[in-house]
């Protein structure tokens, strides 16, 4: 290397320089070797990049050991999941909001009794006993019907066919008619005033009236003699009732009010009866071939006279009389009304054509007098010829009580029909004037004889009755009578004790029970009377009474002898034809006596007879005992021997030009009859014999 | 030095030159180099370190859970897979707990309820457009009529009626004489009396409560009248709140007995109306008495919240603050009654559980019921008052939606699910516009109509 020329700088540069680099390299490599490595914390101790690794790993196995523990950490709880998570919302809907129950009042409770005081809160109330119907007495009637012409439906018809005991549709049919009173006037007292020492019911509670809305009628039937268990009758098919709707649940207020509006027409200070409650308390019965039905006649109360005695049979048999002449009467009246006429009034101006049994309107009711120059002059109103029933004003359709005429187109005929049915209601008045002279003869007081009044459905004691359709001929009954009357107690739960809640229920309240009637016997359709017997018992003499296509027929044998059936065939004449009846009885005469105790004039006559009859085919009956003078003299006789005149009188033919012309001849069949039997005062017996 | 010598100096040892350069590059770079390593290390370091640590964290974590408010899990530690299990258990049974809750709370508010007449609304056809508006009043008559008999109402005995009784006791009194004898009169004063206070008692047993004509007031048919469905439908909504109000206020009454039971009479029934449709203005809310109180603005307000956003309390409105929103509407009720005073707070307890009712305000009046007979009512002997009150109604959206054809949320649908579940409504658009609530489709309502995506149009779900 060349050195001359060159400094000492130029010379050791170089040295120098790599000196310096070489000491850089020096001290850099001691830096990098010497200085200590980078720390820091980590999980609660120092880590570097030589253990932080390490440390990491570590952390990583100590979580996933602590991860796959089975079952919970430690230290931790949890609470069980049971029960409910809250409450639900109908629970919390179902908590009150108001944190009290009531408001403190400081004021009194108010006395709304009114004026008098009265208190309108629950209590206990007396509750009435009301009376029973006071007397019941029955009829039996007799006719013939046609249940397919009566218009019904199906099932009434056969219904109606069922309890009449027809084996088609149509037959001759026995009823029983049990008429009764309507003690209104006591009824109501007995509202007012009831038993007890609680209180009185208010007298709103039943307005003052009492409403009548069923008859319930019980009848025993003698079989054996003993009587059956009682059995309550049913109401007629295709009239109106209102037992059905009173055993209904849940009957309403409403419904009641609805019930007491159907009966009466006008509430006010003249109560008219509605169909519905004519239907209840006064049926009319259905059309039958003669359409004689009338109303019962209540009897009326009899005193205890001194006329008893001798005459006494003649007395009892005048009366009789005297209430038949008085029905007599009334139907006539009815027919008369039926046909627009007036009874009593001749030359009747021309009136419009009614229907049978429209008369004059709510005078059917029995109201209204009529007594305009008919021979009436007892001063009692039901010899005036006040018409029997009701029906022939309210009830327009077929007919009404006893006025089954029908009204003639032909406005002559009609003419004639009133001016014969006037003569008969004159020839009735005239009967009945007779009967009470010979009743006054006899020195018995006639006013005591006659019927109590039909009068007004709401007059006090008015006559109402029932229909019993199922009865049998030859059968013996009784009957009783109470009412269910509209319950004041009824729906009023509020103003009642718990003890007399039950009372709120039911909305009838029943009435006592009327007494049994005495027997009825129910005549068979056939009836036979002994009318004399020979001393030599070589003949009897007897008279049979038979029912046959609606009206009674009679024959008397004469030549009766011992050993022989009374009665056979015998051909009648029944207006223009001749019919075949057969008059058989299931008796024979077995023996006869004399009571010679009798007087020579009735031993003679051959009324001092006993005759003694036996059945003709059930040996076991016991002997029938019959006693001639009582037997011929009997009032039944006499009514039956009544029935067949008249049956007689309507059969015969209609002669032209002739205003005598029966203008009540039924369109077929002839006369049906009532017997007034059993009940408190009406004449007994009779019936003797059946078929 | 000049220059020239340095350069030449340069030149002669370039060498060295280039030697130390480098040299003082190279090592300088090292430096920087290392520097550069060193944080890299240490930055390194401490991810590690960071992550030694939340590792180390995780056994300290609060594992604490509340449900509901109750504390279900409580500790510190690592979660292992049961206390995950249990954990999803209690969460499950806490879900179902709430969808049960919700779905009471939707029965009972919604309670299958839609209109009377389902061709009418939203929009009836064009054929019986004429027609159907008759038929629904007749509807809503016959309803009103079958509600009262489901409350037991009854009228206040009528004067005619009263005098027409009196009348039938007078004629049964005279028993057909002109006049009553002088020594008699009092007693008939006395019958009279008897029979005014028994026919007033009569009438007050055949029902549980009185019912004024104006508790219903529900207007006669005007055939010259052109209704908009919107009022047709308010109709029928103002009967669901006269039918849950009367169910509630009778809840405890029994059927007969107005003077035993807890109500008396109700004298009225009035839901504010909706300005828009019933000539109503801005009425104040409902905070005060129902005839004034609390700060303006109706409560009929709508369609500014939906379920996206909180639901706001505006406590200078009324006492709860609830003001109508996209989920429900508020509709203030005025009803005037007359009650047994003791016990109010029972009638206000079965009223406010009737529904979603709250009372805002009531006032007190004591009643005389002596005069109260003359008005034909018998109340009975507890004191008796009138009460004006102001009830709160709180009703959902959906009640007026047709649910048979709102789509479902698990539905699978695309479109569906796409769409955010169609919504399709009972209520008229008038009516939903009145209300606030968005009618998007200009197609009209025809059972899938607007309202389906905007806010306030969802209701509840």
């Amino acid at each position: 290397m060349k050195t001359k020329g060159i400094t000492v700088v130029e010379r050791f540069i170089e040295k120098g320089i790599l000196g310096l680099a070489a000491l850089f390299a020096v001290a850099f490599a001691a830096m990098q070797l010497l200085s200590e490595a980078p720390t820091t914390k980590a999980a609660g101790g120092d880590v570097n990049p030589g253990t932080v690794d390490a440390r990491l790993e570590e952390q990583t196995r100590r979580l996933k050991a602590a991860i796959d523990v089975e079952g919970l950490p430690a230290g931790v709880e949890v609470q069980e999941a049971s029960g409910d998570v809250g409450p639900s919302f109908t629970e919390l809907v179902s908590t009150p909001t108001v944190g009290f129950r009531k408001v403190e009042v400081t004021e009194a409770a108010v006395d709304l009794g009114g004026v008098g005081g009265i208190a309108l809160t629950a209590g206990a109330y007396n509750v009435p006993a009301l009376p029973g119907p006071p007397e019941v007495f029955v009829e039996t009637h007799f006719d013939a019907i046609s249940v397919g012409e009566l218009e019904l439906s199906s099932d009434d018809e056969a219904v109606l066919e069922s309890r009449l005991g027809l084996s088609g549709s149509s037959g001759d049919i026995v009823w029983n008619t049990v008429g009764f009173q309507i003690p209104w006037d006591e009824m109501d007292a007995a509202m007012r005033d009831a038993p007890g020492a609680d209180r009185d019911m208010p007298e709103a509670w039943y307005s003052g009236q009492v409403d009548v809305l069923d008859i319930v009628v019980e009848r025993q039937q003698r079989v054996d003699g003993d009587w059956t268990s009682a059995v309550v009758l049913k109401t007629m098919p295709a009239r109106w009732s209102l037992r059905d709707n009173l055993v209904v649940e849940g009957l309403s207020r409403k419904d009641r009010d609805s019930i007491v509006e159907s009966l009466w027409l006008d509430q006010g200070k003249e109560r008219t009866p509605s169909p519905i409650l004519q239907d209840i308390l006064r049926p009319e019965f259905y059309t039958t071939a003669s359409d004689r039905w009338s109303a019962p006649l209540a009897p009326s109360l009899e005193e205890e006279t001194a006329s008893k005695g001798e005459n006494w049979r003649e007395i009892a048999n005048w009366k009789r009389k005297l209430r038949e002449a008085q029905k007599k009467a009334n139907r006539r009246a009815a027919s008369i009304e039926g046909l627009g006429g007036t009874p009593g009034q001749v030359d009747e101006p021309e009136r419009n054509n009614q229907k049978p049994g429209q008369g004059s309107g709510p005078r059917g009711l029995g109201g209204g007098d009529r007594n305009s120059g008919s021979g009436g002059g007892s001063g009692r109103r039901e010899s005036s010829g006040k018409r029997a029933a009701p029906g022939a004003g309210l009830s327009s359709e077929g007919g009404g009580f006893g006025a089954g005429t029908s009204a003639p187109e032909d406005p002559e005929k009609k003419k004639r029909q009133l001016a014969g049915l006037q003569k008969q209601y004159q020839d009735a008045l005239k009967d009945v004037s007779k009967a009470q002279s010979r009743l006054l003869a006899l020195g018995y007081d006639p006013s005591q004889a006659g019927a109590v009044e039909l009068g007004g459905l709401g007059s006090d004691l008015a006559v109402a009755w029932f229909h019993d359709l199922e009865v049998e001929p030859g059968a013996e009954y009784r009957y009783r009578v109470r009412f269910d009357v509209l319950n004041p107690f009824f729906a009023r739960q509020l103003d009642l004790q718990e003890a007399q809640i039950s009372l709120a229920k039911s909305i009838v309240m029943p009435t006592a029970h009327s007494a049994w009637t005495p027997t009825v016997a129910v005549p068979g359709f056939s009836q036979f009377f002994l009318t004399g017997g020979e001393v030599d018992a070589s003949k009897m003499q007897a008279e049979v009474f038979c029912f046959k296509e609606g009206r009674w027929w009679s024959h008397t044998y004469n030549r009766l002898q011992l050993g022989a059936r009374i009665g056979d065939v015998q051909r009648k004449q029944n207006g223009a034809e001749r019919v075949e009846i057969d008059f058989g009885t299931d008796w024979m005469p077995v023996d006869l006596e004399i009571d010679y105790s009798m007087g020579d004039d009735d031993i003679e006559s051959g009324q001092a007879a006993i005759v003694r009859l036996q059945h003709v085919s059930d040996h076991a009956r016991p002997i029938l005992s019959r006693q001639v003078w009582l037997d011929g003299t009997s009032l039944s006789r006499d009514q039956f021997a009544q029935w067949v005149d008249e049956a007689d009188a309507l059969a015969e033919p209609e002669p032209e030009e002739d205003d005598r012309s029966d203008p009540s001849r039924p369109p077929s069949g002839e006369g049906g009859g009532g017997i007034g039997f059993g009940g408190s005062g009406g004449s007994s017996g009779g019936g003797r014999g059946d078929r | 030095m000049n220059t020239k010598k340095v350069l030449t100096l340069l030149k002669a040892n370039l060498w060295s030159l280039l030697t130390l350069v480098l040299s003082l590059g190279i090592g300088g770079g090292a430096v920087f180099w290392a520097s550069g390593e060193w944080k890299k290390v240490e930055s390194t370091l401490a991810e590690r370190a960071k992550v030694v640590n939340q590792l180390d964290g995780f056994h300290r974590v609060n594992l604490d859970v509340s449900i509901a408010g109750n504390n279900v899990v409580s500790g510190a530690g690592v979660p292992t897979a049961q206390l995950i299990e249990e954990v999803n258990t209690q969460v499950e049974r806490s879900n179902a707990y709430a969808k049960a809750f919700v779905a009471d709370a939707e029965s009972f508010h919604l309670r299958d309820r839609k209109p009377f007449n389902t061709e009418l609304f939203p929009e009836p056809p064009s054929s019986k457009r004429e027609v159907i508006p008759e038929t629904f009043h007749g509807q809503m008559a016959s309803a009103y009529e079958n509600l009262e008999n489901e409350v037991a109402a009854v009228k206040p005995l009528g004067e005619e009626e009263l005098v027409e009784k009196l009348r039938a006791r007078r004629r049964m009194y005279l028993g057909g004489l002109d006049e009553i004898p002088e020594e008699n009169l009092n007693d008939y004063r006395a019958a009279m009396s008897e029979q005014r206070v028994s026919s007033l008692r009569d009438r007050a047993m055949e029902g549980g409560v009185y019912l004024d004509s104006e508790a219903i007031d529900f207007p006669a048919y005007e055939q010259a009248k052109s209704y908009p469905l919107g009022e047709l439908y308010l109709w029928q909504w103002d009967y669901w709140i006269r039918e849950d109000i009367l169910r509630g206020l009778t809840a405890n009454n029994r059927p007969e007995g107005v003077f035993d039971n807890p109500v008396k009479r109700i004298r009225r029934i009035a839901p504010e109306p909706i300005s828009a449709f019933q000539g109503g203005t801005d009425k104040p809310g409902p905070g005060g008495m129902g005839m004034g109180g609390g700060t303006s603005g109706g409560g009929m307000e709508g369609g500014s919240e939906s379920l996206d956003q909180p639901i706001s309390k505006d406590l200078s409105y009324s006492l709860t603050g609830r003001r109508s929103n996209g989920v429900w509407d508020v509709r203030p009720v005025d009803i005037l009654m007359v009650v047994e005073t003791a016990r109010l707070p029972e009638i206000i307890d079965e009223l406010t559980r009737e529904n979603f009712f709250t009372v805002l305000d009531v006032s007190l009046t004591p009643v005389d019921s002596f005069a109260a007979l003359t008005e034909g009512c018998y109340y009975g002997s507890a004191p008796v008052s009138d009460v004006a009150l102001r009830l709160e109604t709180v009703w959902f959206r959906s009640l007026h939606q047709d649910r048979s054809k709102a789509g479902s949320p698990e539905s699978t649908d695309e479109f569906d699910q796409g769409a955010g579940a169609q919504v399709a409504w009972w209520m008229p658009a008038d009516l939903r516009e009145a209300l606030g609530i968005p009618v998007t489709d200009p197609m009209g309502d025809q059972g899938m109509d607007g309202g389906m995506m905007g806010p306030g149009s969802e209701g509840w779900r």
